[in-house]
């Protein structure tokens, strides 16, 4: 395990692509949030209202709130999930690990602990900027500070669950600038289709959609009704359910294919 | 006999093209083992299925008469077309990165980066180096775990004739050594100078295999110009000759040749008591490019 991790390591430390855009993540990310409750809502007839009215940032609705913002960043991690993997065909370095002694199942079981590990440290981070808007917005010892927080674990499984969907389209294709058009094209529109004509629920199951359901808006939440949100329990089983559908074809992809 | 690699009716299709077609050889330890034929021949493709990213359609191989596998690779050593590394590491990280893969620890990073003098570049980046120092590095990470085997491909295509030298003479080090060496080429005269057995493909078929001077054997590789005052006679007396094989004329002279080979002062001791002087008497060895053409064109 060290030996894969030591693996990818080397490439992505020298990748100066890499360490931009999550330095640009993470400082977009740390301003959104403290910024997130000074957004003017423009909420149709009613006319503009400032979000900071509902204070979107005390406990516990801090989880939720961020989370969902940390979602629209995870387009951010899905290039980078996308390039590591597509620049392994481009330089042929796949290739050559392969005749270097490394498994089709080992470099699988790499690109997986890199999207593990680039997870859970994001959710480590969003966990620490929510820790602090949290306590700031908060009158002190009103509620416990770790209601709401299941939520960090949704925004865990929701990330993983995206990269894992990345990783399979770079396989996929295996150049970088398809695979991010089809994967854009696939979350935004293509998935969106059969729902949009038919308005079956079933297809809210697709894995782009129940990815997005995990986290839900707050906005609605507020306008129309005031109850503490509840963590969709259907979109979490179907997530996890697609992340081990997209790894295991990514493997199938990967295991059989002449490189 | 022990056979570091064995080949059993390995085949490779892409859609309609037989590729690689029912190959069958083996390699012995030790050896310098040359894989000769034209572009397209199926050099490439027969060792992208030996190194595991090509799946065989027919057939099967081995490598120290074990299944493939990645531990048998991590063995070996190799280079496939071109030589592919992250551009924006260094020669030296991503040797480290090769060693990783291997698992042979980093402590030769340095000999095998000076065994191809590239050690003064280490630490520049890969996309940085000429074509030859690229080449260069793919031989020092085929090196990096002391492989059994060497296998290499083409390991001189579009280098200048100082890098072919240099390449050749690392070959020949490794070669001394004791290494077992594999070595794909579409030039006969590289094949040549380093093989001691060769296997000559064509359109995926294997057409000979066996030592490089039998390729020799097999094609009576010697040739007679001869030529004399009386050429009409010169050739009646040749033809009845016990050994020919075929007279055709050329220039102001004849070209024979021999089912045996032919010493040249017995043949004009022959040619004296029938009553013929010669003006000319030159026996000729093919070269090996000769014998290739004209093995390859037979198989047409």
């Amino acid at each position: 395990m060290m030996r894969l991790l030591k693996i990818e390591w080397i490439p992505i430390r020298h990748n100066k692509s890499i360490w931009i855009m999550l330095g640009l993540y993470m400082v977009l990310f740390a301003l959104l949030s403290y910024a997130f409750d000074k957004f003017e809502f423009n909420a149709g007839g009613e006319g503009a209202m400032l979000l900071s009215q509902f204070n979107l940032l005390k406990f516990p609705d801090v989880w939720p709130n961020l989370a969902y913002l940390g979602s629209f960043f995870n387009l951010i991690l899905a290039f980078i999930v996308i390039m590591l993997v597509t620049n392994e065909f481009s330089y042929r370095t796949l290739r050559q690990h392969l005749i270097d002694g490394l498994t089709r199942v080992e470099f699988l079981a790499g690109k997986l602990m890199v999207i593990g590990v680039l997870s859970l440290t994001l959710t480590v981070f969003l966990g620490i900027i929510s820790l602090i808007l949290g306590s700031v917005n908060s009158p002190s010892g009103a509620i416990p500070w770790t209601e709401g927080s299941e939520f960090l674990g949704a925004f865990f499984i929701q990330t993983l669950g995206y990269l894992v969907m990345a990783m399979f389209f770079g396989l996929l294709l295996r150049k970088a600038i398809f695979s991010i058009g089809l994967f854009l094209l696939y979350s935004w529109l293509i998935e969106n289709l059969p729902g949009w004509i038919t308005g079956f629920e079933i297809f809210d199951y697709l894995p782009g959609n129940a990815m997005d359901e995990l986290i839900p808006s707050p906005f609605t939440r507020y306008l129309v009704s005031e109850t503490a949100p509840q963590l969709p329990l259907a979109s979490l089983v179907a997530t996890v359910v697609w992340i081990g559908v997209f790894a295991g074809a990514s493997y199938l992809l990967i295991s059989k294919r002449d490189l | 006999m022990n056979p570091v690699l064995t080949l059993s009716n390995l085949s490779k299709n892409f859609g309609n093209l037989k590729a690689v077609n029912s190959v069958t050889f083996s390699v012995e330890k030790g050896s310098v083992f040359g894989i000769l034929g034209p572009n397209g021949s199926g050099k490439t493709t027969t060792l992208g299925m030996l190194l595991g990213v090509l799946q065989p359609s027919g057939g099967n191989f081995s490598w120290f008469g074990e299944a493939p596998s990645a531990a048998s690779l991590k063995r070996i050593g190799a280079i496939l077309e071109t030589p592919n590394f992250y551009p924006y590491l260094s020669g030296k990280a991503n040797l480290k990165l090769v060693a990783a893969i291997k698992e042979c620890g980093e402590d030769r990073i340095e000999e095998v980066l000076r065994q191809v003098n590239l050690l003064d570049r280490a630490k520049d980046k890969f996309r940085t180096y000429s074509l030859g120092m690229k080449q260069r590095l793919a031989l020092a990470a085929a090196l990096l775990n002391e492989p059994e085997v060497l296998v290499l491909d083409e390991p001189t295509n579009g280098l200048d004739p100082q890098g072919i030298a240099e390449v050749r003479e690392v070959i020949g080090q490794i070669a001394d050594s004791g290494t077992t060496i594999l070595l794909a080429s579409h030039l006969l005269d590289e094949v040549e100078k380093v093989c001691r057995e060769v296997a000559i493909l064509k359109k995926g078929e294997l057409l000979y295999c066996g030592p490089v001077e039998g390729v020799s054997n097999d094609l009576s590789a010697q040739y007679v110009e001869l030529s004399a005052d009386d050429l009409k006679a010169l050739e009646q007396v040749l033809s009845k000759h016990p050994q020919i094989m075929r007279i055709t004329p050329r220039d102001k002279g004849l070209i024979a040749t021999f089912t045996e080979t032919i010493h040249g002062g017995d043949l004009n001791g022959y040619l004296f008591q029938q009553g013929i002087v010669l003006n000319h008497l030159a026996v000729r060895q093919k070269s090996l490019e000769a014998q290739f053409l004209e093995l390859t064109n037979k198989n047409q």
